[in-house]
């Protein structure tokens, strides 16, 4: 092993596994530039440690259980966002479920989104059709229904052009229990 | 093999690592007894405070941020999990608010908290105080404000990783868990860190 490949683990050398401690410590044995910086990382990390003596003030401690209760009864009062509700809800979905059915739930979301936009475009596009309210939807597409159909448009047509629209209200039609369809006016 | 220094071991391992009772007072919180949320609260305070002051670097910053964690913390106690420790947990909703808060803020002012009489015992503390003493006395207040700047000079990332490390005394596994990082994630930032804080504070080294 190089001084450079043995460097990273010199930051962390109490906590190495026996295996990289093997390798390292066997490096260290031959190497005194290495075993200076083990030293300067020590000398370096005594020094940070000094920071765990900065304690806050006793005012602070004092009060802080009281400013605590009374920021939460303050928080607890006001009602929370959707954008927060959201993030509570994803958070809670995550704690539970792991990340990644967070994000295939996120990814379908969107996904259904997106589809339910594209099939709901053309919808908005499309003609409407001459016959819609009293006419049931044909089970099969055969030809006698085609016929019908047809032939439905083209009263629709002539009424219209002819005023007569209150003869079509009354057409009943029902491929699906007739052999034949029949038209009553 | 030559003997090598050892590194001091992290700091009050025993009193953290006492999570049994952690999750008594927490399945009380969980079961309608607010009030046991205190005694997690007398607990952690200090601690979590000072995370949040060394990552922040000054006292009224790191005060607010403590309580806002805590109100966090008390919201989202119903979904804490009893295989998880507490303090892992608090630190990382802790860590993540004052990286947040980091984004957000624009200007930095630091201030200095008192240090404890105990710091005097720190060998750290000792080592300078003698090579100083030939010449002048350690200036406490000058080295504080060098602490603390350097650290500051760190990126949030590094910085987070020397706090929960070496001040804080968490172990590697523990640091990744909180920062959300793989441990060697946690290990090459920690030694990209103390690269940086060599040269920073090559002073007193």
């Amino acid at each position: 092993m190089t001084c450079d490949s043995i460097r990273p683990f010199l930051s962390t050398l109490d906590s190495l596994d026996v295996a990289h401690a093997g390798r390292v410590n066997g490096h260290l044995a031959a190497c005194p530039d290495c075993r200076g910086e083990v030293v300067r990382i020590r000398k370096l990390r005594n020094l940070i440690a000094l920071k765990r003596h900065e304690k806050p003030d006793e005012f602070f401690l004092r009060t802080f259980n009281e400013s605590f209760h009374r920021r939460l009864v303050s928080e607890m009062a006001q009602k929370p966002s959707f954008r927060v509700k959201f993030a509570e809800l994803a958070g809670i979905v995550r704690e539970r479920f792991g990340l990644i059915p967070l994000s295939s739930a996120a990814i379908a979301l969107v996904a259904i989104t997106v589809f339910m936009v594209h099939i709901s475009a053309p919808m908005k596009d499309a003609p409407k059709p001459a016959v819609v309210a009293k006419a049931a939807p044909a089970p099969q597409a055969d030809r006698s229904v085609v016929e019908v159909e047809s032939r439905l448009n083209q009263l629709v047509v002539a009424s219209r052009q002819s005023k007569n629209i209150y003869v079509l209200d009354r057409v009943q039609y029902e491929p699906a229990t007739h052999g034949s369809t029949v038209l009553a006016f | 093999m030559t003997e090598l220094p050892s590194i001091p071991p992290p700091p009050d391992e025993g009193e953290i690592s006492s999570s049994a009772q952690d999750l008594q007072w927490i399945a009380r919180v969980q079961g309608g007894d607010t009030r046991a949320f205190d005694l997690l609260l007398d607990k952690y305070k200090s601690r979590l405070y000072g995370v949040l002051y060394n990552m922040l670097g000054n006292h009224e910053d790191a005060a607010d941020l403590a309580q806002e964690t805590f109100v966090k913390a008390f919201k989202s106690i119903g979904s804490f999990k009893s295989k998880a420790n507490f303090y892992t947990w608090l630190y990382r909703i802790g860590v993540n608010t004052a990286l947040n808060f980091l984004k957000r803020r624009k200007e930095v002012h630091l201030s200095l908290n008192e240090w404890d009489a105990d710091v005097e015992d720190e060998p750290g503390f000792m080592e300078l105080a003698s090579k100083e003493s030939a010449s002048h006395a350690l200036d406490r207040e000058e080295l504080q404000e060098k602490l603390n700047e350097a650290l500051q000079k760190l990126s949030q990332e590094h910085r987070a990783v020397v706090v929960l490390h070496d001040i804080q005394g968490l172990r590697h596994q523990e640091v990744a868990k909180i920062l959300g990082c793989s441990e060697a994630t946690a290990r090459s930032r920690l030694f990209y860190a103390h690269q940086q804080l060599q040269a920073l504070l090559a002073n007193y080294l």
